[in-house]
């Protein structure tokens, strides 16, 4: 609808501008402010006529030197039109949404348009449009957050803090793929407390969570930051996944881990003495038909030998020869 | 249709005051020195300058774009692949997300980012030849080669292509300029170029 259209039913375009739910400036080629709406007027707190005829940095001074005046600059003089995002200038303007954010200086999240308009004299004049994006911010803020959080707690364990087994069935594929594709090595061990569900008997579940989230942590503090991966693979199972390692490397650990359980000093059911830990070791290199359930199995077999020969110890297992080596 | 020696000189010239004066822009925005030069300017056919893109080794890009009209016209865009958009906007707003996250916040940034070293561009092109632009407000768009505007629209079209390296924080990242122009559009800018070169004593 044109001007002329809107006068024909009686429609002011200045009354227009008022109602609309954006702050207007408009500029004239001196960067004076010749005119400004009703939203403007509320959220900066100032009168329209302190406002208008005024330059634009005697009424906001915080511009002085902005980006914003390099954009009016550019509207005027080049006419070229600029955006101002919220992100790498949100609270340029001393605007405010209540008179309470004002008291505390709680300015609103601004995105700023600066577009060039033509004047009859053309010596050039520009249109500041300023969009309240205060509520756009702090829902995706929101939204960053809860996504955040789901991540963390679709891939952890929420009484160790270490990976899930959704998390672990993940690491393991993309790994065994990696290990695939560039022909090395993959260690897994599984780490079995030994006599757990006696231990649990004997001082109740809640002392036994409170041992795994120990043992756990006494893990994770051993396995290199990048790369491995620590996972409750089930009640009372630990999973560990070793990229690039090879044999002697992936049994050094696992010895090192069971010692390591061993001086926690956590008593073990019979209180005989102090819990410990059964590790099944393995390292493949897998070939290119080979799956994950050989490496997992693997490990499986290994840990079941350990129990078999009277646990705390390390079993490996070679899936190439089917042979065990012990350790501890 | 392509540049002499002169022709690409004057060109390189103006462009770099352009991206030194938006270079100075985005230093002042980050409280950073972040430095930009465009090392060579070429004009070659779209398919060409989407070979160049598609040189690169990824295939998802970053493109913010202003259609530019007055004694010519060009549609110009900036086009970073994703990984390097992702990282000015990294740099300049903020470390915490990745690309799946990046949301409408970040993407206003790097309008921003496009829509002042394009503007610099093109009002150093509208100071030298003492000619005037009007422009759309910037567009960011994510996307891969197959919907790369650059692919589809007029054979005929030429593109201006330069190459533009970004200095932040002591990260140098590198990503295109490209204005797209149609040959009768191309023979206007050249001809400016001339006239400019000929006020100079240069040709």
């Amino acid at each position: 609808m044109t001007e002329r259209e809107l006068d024909g039913i009686g429609i002011d375009l200045g009354c227009v501008i008022d109602s609309l739910q954006v702050g207007i400036l408009i500029l004239d080629s001196a960067q004076r402010i010749r005119h400004c709406n009703h939203w403007l007027t509320q959220r900066s707190g100032l009168a329209a006529s302190a406002i208008d005829g005024r330059p634009l940095h005697e009424v906001f001074p915080e511009a002085q030197g902005s980006r914003l005046e390099q954009a009016v600059h550019h509207a005027i003089h080049d006419r070229l039109p600029s955006l101002l995002s919220p992100a790498l200038h949100g609270t340029l303007l001393a605007l405010y949404q209540t008179p309470g954010d004002r008291r505390h200086d709680r300015r609103m999240q601004q995105m700023i348009h600066v577009v060039p308009l033509s004047d009859q004299a053309q010596q050039g004049a520009c249109l500041i449009q300023i969009s309240d994006m205060t509520a756009n911010i702090s829902r995706e803020r929101l939204l960053r957050q809860q996504t955040e959080t789901l991540r963390r707690t679709t891939t952890q364990d929420a009484l160790t803090g270490v990976a899930n087994r959704r998390k672990f069935d993940d690491a393991l594929a993309s790994e065994f793929h990696k290990a695939q594709r560039n022909k090395l090595q993959l260690g897994l061990m599984i780490i079995d407390l030994d006599a757990f569900s006696r231990y649990n008997a004997h001082y109740g579940r809640e002392r036994g969570d409170v041992c795994l989230s120990e043992i756990a942590a006494a893990l994770q503090d051993v396995v290199r930051p990048l790369g491995d991966l620590l996972a409750r693979y089930a009640g009372d199972k630990f999973a560990l996944i070793l990229p690039g390692m090879d044999e002697r490397e992936v049994c050094r650990l696992a010895e090192n881990l069971r010692l390591r359980v061993g001086t926690l000093g956590i008593s073990n059911a019979a209180n005989t003495g102090y819990l410990t830990v059964s590790i099944g070791a393995t390292v493949m290199q897998p070939s290119a038909d080979a799956d994950t359930h050989t490496l997992l199995s693997s490990a499986d077999v290994a840990l079941y030998q350990a129990k078999h020969e009277g646990r705390n110890r390390v079993v490996y297992f070679s899936a190439e020869d089917g042979s065990f080596r012990s350790y501890g | 249709m392509s540049l002499n020696e002169l022709q690409r000189d004057a060109l390189g010239e103006i462009f770099n005051i352009g991206v030194g004066r938006a270079a100075a822009s985005l230093s002042q925005i980050v409280s950073d020195e972040v430095l930009l030069s465009a090392p060579e300017v070429m004009v070659v056919h779209r398919e060409q300058a989407a070979k160049v893109l598609l040189g690169a080794e990824l295939n998802q890009f970053s493109t913010v774009s202003q259609n530019f009209s007055g004694p010519f016209d060009a549609q110009a865009m900036l086009v970073f692949p994703e990984s390097n958009a992702l990282e000015i906007v990294r740099l300049m707003v903020g470390p915490h997300m990745s690309i799946e996250e990046l949301s409408e916040f970040e993407q206003e940034a790097m309008c921003e980012i496009g829509n002042i070293i394009l503007n610099a561009c093109m009002s150093s092109l509208a100071d030298i030849f003492h000619i005037r632009f009007e422009s759309t407000l910037p567009l960011h768009r994510f996307g891969d080669t197959n919907n790369l505007p650059i692919l589809d629209g007029d054979e005929e079209q030429m593109v201006l292509l330069l190459q533009v390296d970004m200095i932040i924080s002591q990260q140098r990242i590198q990503g295109h300029i490209l204005f797209l122009l149609s040959v009768p559009s191309m023979s206007a800018l050249l001809e400016h170029i001339d006239r400019y070169l000929s006020a100079q004593g240069l040709a």
